[in-house]
């Protein structure tokens, strides 16, 4: 071969290489701090739809709020779609119902999350929506008085459930009493009528700050190109930064038994196992096995041996620095809930003593895949995980990650923590 | 010098096809069995969580019987035991290898959608195939099937929305033809293990069925995990559908003092040409935000209506149902109601309302597309496997003249019935108007 061929193949390869290797960087997650307000940006590529998913998400939840406040955040909520400087009331919304988007928020106790789902042809007019509303929101009376009006029909609503109810006898007994802890995250409906415009201003200039907060982005972009974009509408935005929230302790735990009244003719038992927070995703995902492994067993035992008026609910809660896995029993027929008791003793002494079989494990863990998989193949069910995670590590929860992560995991793993964490613990809580 | 060139040129056009065009086609993989059966395979690389789409074309409307049910438990109780597989250890297979299972059946077809992680997807695949192909039928599981579904329309009855759309087509067409089929408790009890088998032998075929995989394991470990030689081969007979008939305005007598007013009607039935334009129209009247029916009923106070379509190959239906309060009257809503018709006659769609319409009902098809089966059964076989892009579904829309509308929205005025339920009281505001049906008919 004649040496220009060679210095040519020589070239054209390197080309490729570049631009191969540029293409492929652009497709990467991307991570970066606006310098001038501290806002921080998660771009999390996705090309299989022209779909986006755009969320802010603000540290500093429900659990921040001040006592005889309880439900300012949820007030804030509905005010956050509201007035700003250059937008009218509900036209934030009407925009995003116009072009079919998906629009919702989710308050827990340590963040809230705003976040969208809509055609990735749109981006420049969410991004510009969204920075218009971080620059800050626009509110009167009027606003406040319709804001709370709305937050007090939502609590109605779910303090009708059944569950809610449960819980929130459960938080009462181990909070020990009028807390953070013990109030629903959306608050309570005597403390948001004395809410005033004041509070409002004040409890939102003092926690809906830009430091605070992040925005994380998936859908069908180069990260670099929307990297910039982000940067040109957001670095804009300046406002006074507060020091970092610090989480309070609000668990107040004395006893490892509560007797409680039964709830109408519902009568309840439940285990609640306060550990501390993952550091890990393996120790992440450990958690939410071993919430698995109570439902499934409770699932299976119910159907089988309790088939009417009886229910179960098993959750995990990460809050104040803690993570609460919640086992409740409930039934109209006392003598139910005595005999289903024992399931979940009998699931929690076959967790410590390693007697779990290998055919059991692995539909553990393909069920937890299942669940994360199915969630991660919707926008706004992974940009809410991805915020969970978020909140709990500082990390990203990225598909690949907890995937292999997962699969690496084995029965030991699940024994070691069970035996770390579960043995000789857990408060009971149980109607006389 | 002039191989240089060629040289360049070549690889100019090589990186250009490697980077634009091979990203805009996919291009599925097919099996086909000697028995008539085919599976279409999309091997996406890196895809984690894998789908599995069977769809057997014949539904309720091919079964012997004047009720519908059958093909219901029997595709049920397919899943409860087969050769090779016993009732406990096909549920084990799910449950280990984390299969969410949801099985859909309606009058036309039965379609089965399992979503799974990819590295479990051929086990999955071998059960499958045993099951469909050598199904045991037992006794006790099917009564268990029975049970459960007699439990689903008992609960039904509680809402009454719910059961006048399980049963539209029954309202819309009155009795007597294959798509107005009604639930019915005593039916269902009469099901046995010998019509069930009539049903798996004549409407559950290989040459009936196709499946769709969406996965990243190699094609050759599917094909080899895709054990569906022994279904049997039998060729599948239609049946002759009559022409359509609009039934009668009628009254249900429930408990509930709250009274549901539903407008019901039928329209065509969803062929290439019409893909979108039936789904576009009844987006137009109450899919979106500003949308017509929305409008007009939030203005004047009123209760706002829910949508239902429901599209098949011979029939669509349509319903719009309200939920009014003791403050309304009925017979005062009953001539808004009217009114509103009225008001569709005359400028529908206005140039707003269409080019909102547009954009709303993009937004919400790729909003239905998250679930990755959706989008390649029902947008990528229709654009020939080139990949969805914002403005492809607007061309396609805007190929949906206002002449096209008008012609949907006669079909629809000319075919609406009413079917109002209420307890005595509202039924003696109405007397005479009506055919009278109780929540035990169903």
């Amino acid at each position: 071969m004649k040496k220009t061929h060679k210095k040519k193949i020589l070239f054209f390869t390197l080309a490729f290489l570049i631009l191969y290797i540029n293409l492929y960087s652009q497709n990467e997650t991307y991570f970066f701090t606006i310098p001038s307000n501290g806002i921080k940006v998660h771009i999390l590529p996705d090309y299989n739809l022209p779909l986006a998913g755009f969320s802010i998400f603000y540290k500093g939840g429900a659990s921040e709020e001040p006592k005889n406040k309880r439900g300012i955040t949820n007030v804030i909520k509905y005010l956050m779609f509201m007035r700003t400087e250059n937008l009218a009331s509900d036209e934030f919304l009407f925009f995003f119902f116009n072009i079919g988007a998906k629009v919702d928020t989710q308050l827990t106790e340590d963040y809230i999350l705003f976040y969208e789902v809509f055609p990735a042809v749109y981006v420049n007019s969410v991004l510009w929506l969204e920075q218009e509303r971080m620059r800050g929101l626009k509110f009167g009376i009027s606003d406040v008085e319709r804001a709370k009006k709305l937050a007090i029909s939502e609590i109605k609503i779910k303090n009708s459930d059944i569950l809610s109810k449960i819980y929130k006898k459960i938080d009462l007994s181990i909070s020990g009493g009028n807390n953070q802890f013990a109030t629903p995250v959306w608050g309570r409906v005597e403390d948001i009528r004395t809410i005033n415009l004041d509070d409002v201003k004040n409890y939102y200039r003092k926690y809906f700050t830009l430091n605070q907060s992040s925005i994380i982005v998936t859908g069908p972009f180069n990260s670099k190109t929307l990297a910039k974009k982000i940067f040109s509408y957001f670095s804009k935005i300046r406002k006074p930064s507060i020091k970092p929230l610090s989480n309070s302790l609000f668990l107040n735990k004395t006893k490892v038994l509560f007797q409680i009244k039964p709830i109408g003719k519902t009568y309840i038992y439940s285990k609640v196992f306060i550990l501390p927070l993952p550091k890990t995703l393996k120790e992440y995902l450990i958690y939410e096995l071993l919430a698995k492994t109570f439902s499934s067993s409770l699932k299976g035992d119910i159907m089988k041996k309790l088939p009417a008026s009886s229910n179960f609910d098993v959750r995990i809660r990460y809050t104040d620095n803690k993570a609460i896995i919640y086992t409740v029993l409930y039934s109209k027929n006392k003598l139910k809930v005595f005999k289903s008791k024992y399931i979940l003793e009998n699931t929690l002494k076959e967790l410590v003593s390693k007697r779990i079989s290998d055919e059991s494990f692995k539909t553990l863990v393909n069920t937890l895949l299942s669940n994360l998989l199915w969630k991660f193949q919707y926008r706004d069910e992974r940009l809410k995980e991805i915020a969970k995670y978020y909140s709990i590590t500082n990390k990203m929860l990225l598909k690949e990650q907890f995937y292999y992560s997962l699969l690496r995991i084995n029965k030991l793993d699940l024994y070691r923590e069970a035996n770390n964490l579960l043995k000789n613990r857990g408060i009971k809580i149980e109607t006389k | 010098m002039r191989q240089s060139k060629f040289f360049t040129a070549f690889l100019i056009i090589f990186l250009f096809s490697f980077f634009s065009l091979g990203k805009n086609i996919i291009r599925p993989k097919y099996f086909y069995f000697t028995n008539g059966f085919r599976v279409k395979y999309f091997n996406i690389s890196d895809l984690k969580y894998s789908k599995v789409v069977l769809t057997i074309s014949s539904g309720e409307i091919d079964s012997d019987y004047t009720f519908r049910g059958l093909a219901e438990i029997s595709i049920r109780a397919l899943f409860k035991g087969s050769k090779g597989y016993s009732s406990n250890s096909v549920k084990k297979v799910f449950l280990t290898n984390g299969v969410m299972l949801d099985i859909k059946v309606d009058l036309e077809k039965i379609e089965i959608t399992a979503s799974l992680p990819t590295k479990n997807i051929e086990n999955f695949l071998r059960c499958l195939s045993s099951s469909l192909s050598a199904p045991y039928y037992y006794s006790k599981e099917i009564n268990i099937e029975k049970d459960k579904l007699k439990e689903q329309i008992l609960s039904e009855r509680k809402n009454i929305k719910n059961l006048i759309i399980k049963n539209i087509g029954f309202f819309v067409l009155g009795k007597g033809n294959p798509y107005s089929k009604p639930y019915n408790l005593h039916f269902i009890d009469k099901i046995g293990r010998k019509e069930i088998r009539k049903y798996y032998e004549n409407n559950i075929l290989p040459s009936n069925a196709e499946m769709l995989i969406l996965s990243s394991i190699n094609p050759n470990k599917i094909k080899d995990s895709l054990k569906f030689f022994k279904w049997r081969k039998k060729p599948v007979f239609r049946k002759n559908i009559p022409s359509f008939k609009r039934g009668d305005n009628s009254f249900i007598e429930t408990k509930n003092k709250k009274v549901t007013v539903s407008l019901l009607s039928f329209l065509p039935g969803v062929t290439n040409e019409n893909r979108y334009a039936i789904e576009f129209f009844t987006h137009l009247i109450n899919g979106y935000f500003g949308s017509r029916a929305n409008i007009y009923f939030a203005e004047r106070g009123l209760p706002l209506p829910e949508t239902y379509l429901k599209t098949y190959q011979n029939i669509s239906f349509f319903a719009l149902q309200f939920e009014l309060n003791d403050s309304f009257k009925i017979k005062s809503f009953l001539n808004e109601l009217q009114k509103f018709k009225d008001s569709l006659k005359k400028d529908f769609p206005t140039k707003i309302e269409y080019n909102d319409a547009i954009t709303s009902f993009i937004g919400k098809k790729f909003l239905l597309w998250q679930s990755l089966e959706k989008y390649y059964k029902e947008y990528l076989f229709f654009k020939n496997y080139s990949k969805l892009k914002f403005f492809d579904l607007k061309y396609i829309l805007l190929k949906t003249k206002k002449k096209d509308i008008n012609k949907l929205l006669n079909f629809f005025l000319k075919n609406s019935i009413l079917i109002i339920s209420g307890n005595e009281k509202a039924k003696r505001e109405l007397k005479g108007f009506y055919r009278l049906y109780s929540t035990d008919d169903f």
